[in-house]
């Protein structure tokens, strides 16, 4: 459990990997605190979304307007315990080395921790900015290693080394992210780099363990409207084989990209999505495929969600009591459909986001 | 004579046999205008019939016979009717044909009814009979209607004659035939419907039914609960046992090639009501829709003077009878309530998961639902796992069923 910094979190915990959109700060914000409890985020940074007639400059600014409300925002909607903070998807490393300094320093001003998540691969302005700036605020730092990174074990426990003692830093005080990001449906994937993750140098001595990954698809292309479309949560299979496994070195805590696809892709493109609910299961993510721009499909399947026995109920968190509602909303919009209240993409996406951040919580509170 | 004009249609027809009635009540001299007129529209019917009916019929003299065996008569029973012990002997010898006072007198006094009187002799009946499709009557040899006799042995009209006066009640047939609703498509050769639905009857005959239907039994209700039997495993079967179990006889024949018969609801006897059908698609939704509308025909037509309903039920609705489209009505009605499905999220969505639980909330089999939102959704590009999993052939094995 979260203690205090020198004492993060053991293997039975739970680390989502969000971008820092609407969506999902409004699903991290209505988290109970018991949910909480079993939680520490990764918070990803991504650009603004790029108007048509925007340079890049345009954008960069934009984000550096809201650069000061940022922690504010952040202590909102998760209060004052751990966070990681990601800033890997901002545009240039001028922009990635002013937010860190600026958005870690009003992070520890406001008594609260955010542990910034840096990569081996870094220029080193952001390696200098980030240790710099963890010495004033003690929060320690996060290494998030790759599928590249651990292609050549030797070559990467070397570079660890050089990073490690180049910055004087101690592996107690570094939480190790290895993240496998998508896993497709390739079910040897996870364990290939799970077992390679094991031989990373000092493996037990790290702060913290997580190991991410996220098997939820690109598009629901192949989805169908009329057949129940049951996606393997395998990140989720595979984590709690080896949470089993007595033979693991050391066991890591389990991440995932909720319900989203691990890549991050340019919210600039011009993409409407499907209505489509996605609804995480025990093992499975249940996808209620909608149409493009049809938003009252949403109502449509919330109504038969509810009725389904694998519904967990509208008191299990805020993203169940929203389909309920939608669902009860569904009879006075189909006999009158001006009423509207299908809810919009964002509203859908953070009530999905909230369902599988609580039911990952509750099934990681369930463990021995 | 302002009501009398060239017979195109089904329905001019039966406006045609509709007023020879009137016509004969009035029991016209043949010289006046109204005998002028009954012998005009006379030759026009026979007209439409040699151009439009197949003739599966017995002859008058063949009509006369049968009514003869049937009430035990001898020729000289006759003599009211026809005249002299001489004249009886000359028209049941065919040298003599039939006047309009004799048709009057023996639809009257024996119950054989005009329409058959005065269609022409034995010679033409053969002809017609020649003018069945070579193909059609192959497809009859080779589904056994001819029994072991082949085309090779045996003449197409000694085969095709025999086939149809295998039904006992022979005048019967004939009336049955012309008191028949075809919902089809024009270019749906009547003749194979009418091959096929004499097989039905055929086939229903050996059926043992202890039960007579009685008139009223079948209503939404009725449709509602029965039609939950498909949601058991042998559903169909259920289906089948439980009509006989009221008095009506289920008969699966399949369809002739050529044509998209669907079903008919054959009520030439009443006390036990005979619905047919082909599974033309292997598919339980249509097993049960067609099924419902066959009830709901019984239910709703029972009473009015049709002998038999042939549904080819993909016919273009527009343009559909009154009573195809009551039938149709009442068959959704009984399968998925109006009331249900307009406040239904299947309505929007067409996924197996609101099918399954409409069905649930009715219990009836998920194909009838998803069948139901394909149609009343005119989405016919989903919900195809449900429906083609969902067969109905399986369970009438014995059939010949084309692969």
């Amino acid at each position: 459990m979260k203690n205090g910094i020198n004492n993060m979190f053991n293997s039975k915990h739970y680390v989502p990997m969000l971008k820092w959109k609407r969506a999902e700060q409004g699903a991290l914000e209505v988290l109970t605190s018991e949910n909480k409890k079993y939680i520490t985020p990764v918070i990803q940074f991504v650009m603004p979304k790029q108007k048509p007639q925007d340079t890049l400059e345009d954008v960069v600014a934009r984000f550096k307007k809201q650069l000061t409300q940022i922690s504010d925002r952040i202590i909102e909607v998760w209060g004052n315990e751990p966070i990681f903070i990601d800033f890997s998807l901002l545009f240039t490393t001028e922009l990635k080395v002013e937010s860190i300094k600026s958005i870690l320093i009003s992070g520890h001003q406001r008594h609260t921790i955010f542990i910034p998540v840096i990569h081996l691969n870094d220029e080193k302005e952001i390696k200098d900015a980030v240790c710099s700036t963890v010495k004033e605020t003690k929060s320690g730092l996060c290494l998030r290693l790759t599928c590249t990174d651990l292609l050549d074990l030797s070559k990467l426990n070397s570079d660890i080394k050089e990073f490690i003692s180049g910055y004087k830093l101690k592996e107690e005080d570094v939480d190790l992210l290895v993240d496998v990001k998508e896993l497709g449906d390739d079910k040897e994937k996870y364990k290939k780099y799970f077992n390679l993750s094991q031989e990373i140098i000092n493996l037990s001595k790290w702060r913290t363990y997580i190991f991410s990954g996220g098997a939820f698809p690109e598009n629901l292309s192949l989805c169908k409207i009329d057949e129940e479309n049951l996606i393997p949560r395998l990140e989720w299979k595979n984590w709690k084989e080896q949470y089993a496994n007595v033979k693991v070195i050391r066991k890591p805590a389990f991440s995932d990209y909720t319900i989203q696809y691990p890549i991050y892709k340019d919210a600039s493109q011009f993409f409407h999505p499907t209505s489509s609910i996605k609804y995480s299961l025990e093992e499975e993510w249940l996808v209620m495929k909608g149409k493009k721009q049809k938003f009252e499909l949403y109502l449509a399947s919330a109504a038969e969600l509810i009725k389904d026995s694998r519904y967990y109920g509208e008191n299990f968190s805020f993203g169940d009591k929203f389909i309920y509602d939608k669902a009860k909303h569904f009879p006075v919009y189909i006999k009158k459909p001006a009423v509207k209240g299908t809810g919009s993409t964002e509203t859908w996406l953070k009530a999905g986001i909230n369902h599988h951040m609580t039911l990952v919580a509750t099934q990681i509170a369930k463990l021995s | 004579m302002s009501k009398i004009k060239f017979i195109k249609t089904e329905s001019d027809y039966k406006e045609a046999l509709d007023l020879i009635k009137v016509l004969l009540s009035h029991d016209p001299n043949p010289s006046s205008d109204e005998g002028e007129q009954l012998s005009l529209l006379s030759t026009l019917v026979q007209d439409y019939e040699s151009r439009s009916l197949p003739e599966s019929l017995p002859n008058p003299i063949d009509a006369i016979k049968f009514r003869m065996e049937q009430s035990d008569l001898k020729p000289v029973d006759l003599i009211p009717y026809i005249g002299s012990r001489g004249r009886v002997s000359e028209i049941l010898a065919g040298k003599r044909q039939l006047t309009l006072d004799m048709v009057r007198a023996l639809e009257v006094g024996l119950g054989i009814p005009a329409k058959v009187l005065i269609r022409k002799p034995e010679i033409e009946s053969n002809s017609e009979y020649q003018g069945w499709d070579n193909r059609l009557v192959a497809e009859m040899e080779s589904r056994g209607y001819f029994g072991s006799r082949s085309l090779k042995k045996h003449s197409k009209l000694e085969l095709l004659k025999d086939f149809f006066s295998s039904i006992s009640a022979q005048p019967q047939m004939a009336m049955m035939l012309r008191k028949s609703n075809y919902r089809s498509s024009p270019l749906t050769d009547k003749r194979a419907l009418i091959a096929w639905s004499n097989r039905v009857i055929q086939k229903a005959k050996k059926i043992k039914v202890t039960k007579k239907y009685k008139d009223g039994s079948i209503d939404l209700n009725f449709m509602q609960e029965f039609v939950k039997l498909s949601s058991q495993e042998n559903g169909v079967i259920l289906a089948q046992k439980h009509l006989k179990d009221i008095g009506i006889i289920l008969v699966i024949e399949p369809h002739f090639s050529k044509t998209y018969l669907d079903g008919a609801a054959i009520l030439v006897n009443k006390e036990n009501p005979v619905i047919g059908l082909t599974l033309r698609h292997d598919r339980l939704d249509n097993f049960w829709f067609t099924l419902m509308h066959e009830l709901a025909h019984i239910s709703l037509h029972y009473n009015q003077d049709i002998s038999l309903f042939y549904d080819e039920l993909e016919t273009a609705s527009s343009g559909l009878d009154e009573k195809e489209q009551e039938a149709d009505e009442l068959a959704e009605e009984s399968l998925l309530p109006k009331a249900k499905w307009e406040v239904s999220p299947a309505r929007l969505i067409p996924s197996s998961m609101a099918a399954n639980s409409l069905a649930k909330e009715l219990g009836v089999h998920v194909a009838i639902i998803a069948g139901q939102i394909r149609h009343k959704g005119n989405k016919y590009i989903y919900l195809n796992k449900i429906i083609s999993e969902a067969k109905v052939r399986s369970y009438f094995a014995d059939e010949k069923w084309n692969k």
